[in-house]
């Protein structure tokens, strides 16, 4: 997770560049950030085995910490994640089964 | 409709979930507030003024000569003069600490356990801030592509560092603190 956040983190320094060249929206900068946040997120829900529900509950508080307290998107996730890893009776028991 | 309500109610994860929300819009309404009220007296927030204030002594620890500081408003600058950074309320890491007592108050159960590892954990972020803005001073000092590498790449990553540490110790501290 931390390298793919690095990776996100170049991925992000790019679509800076190109939006100080004004090559691009500073909107779409945004829109694709948060999109591509959110893809991650999904892969990494899907990797760990949470279900559906778990995903949507995780991103949509997320997604509000971070519009509107400027909180940090990863952090939000990363205490759902936790919270699943370390509390089998709502969470590992209940795994998806893919 | 009310019963399946009701059992999804029962699921722990959607309680961690609601306990979670509430308690993170309660902290960070207060910190609003808090911030309204210092903006209103015209002064610096107190958390910033201490994290740049501890962040200058360990850079004079760290070895940056004539390392200056001072604060304005909407933040404090540290450093040598024309190679300063700025330290702004963003920077004091004190929304990371309310996320993970956030999630202590999601989890937990025990008011007691759940004040101590709070402390605990404001005390462990503040820690790993100040660490990473101390260096930060002493790389701009030093000069060259570090510090724009550390602050882009490393930093960010650091201070996350700090807080998943907490989480992977948490239950550790639980046991400890269940025998006290």
């Amino acid at each position: 997770m931390i390298n793919a956040y690095l990776l996100l983190s170049f991925g992000v320094g790019y679509f800076r560049f190109l939006e100080g060249n004004d090559s691009i929206n500073v909107f779409v900068v945004w829109l694709i950030i948060a999109l591509l946040k959110v893809a991650m997120n999904y892969l990494y829900f899907r990797a760990t085995k949470r279900s559906v529900l778990q995903f949507g509950i995780a991103t949509l508080v997320a997604i509000i910490a971070r519009l509107v307290f400027g909180v940090s998107f990863l952090m939000v996730i990363l205490s759902f994640q936790f919270f699943v890893e370390f509390n089998p009776v709502g969470g590992t028991t209940k795994r998806m089964v893919s | 409709m009310i019963s399946k309500l009701s059992s999804l109610l029962e699921d722990r994860f959607i309680r961690f979930s609601v306990r979670f929300v509430l308690s993170l819009i309660v902290l960070m309404g207060a910190y609003r507030f808090y911030l309204w009220s210092t903006a209103q007296q015209e002064d610096l927030d107190w958390i910033t003024y201490q994290v740049s204030f501890l962040s200058h002594k360990l850079a004079l620890l760290l070895g940056v000569a004539n390392c200056e500081f001072n604060c304005f408003m909407d933040g404090c600058r540290i450093g040598v003069e024309g190679k300063m950074i700025n330290v702004l309320e963003g920077c004091n890491g004190i929304k990371l600490g309310f996320v993970y007592i956030a999630y202590l108050i999601g989890v937990n159960h025990n008011y007691r356990s759940t004040i101590i590892q709070a402390v605990i954990g404001i005390v462990m972020i503040q820690f790993f801030n100040v660490f990473r803005i101390g260096m930060l001073v002493a790389l701009r000092d030093l000069g060259g592509d570090a510090y724009f590498y550390f602050i882009k790449y490393i930093f960010g990553v650091f201070i996350y560092l700090s807080i998943i540490t907490l989480w992977l110790l948490k239950p550790q501290i639980d046991k400890t603190l269940d025998k006290l």
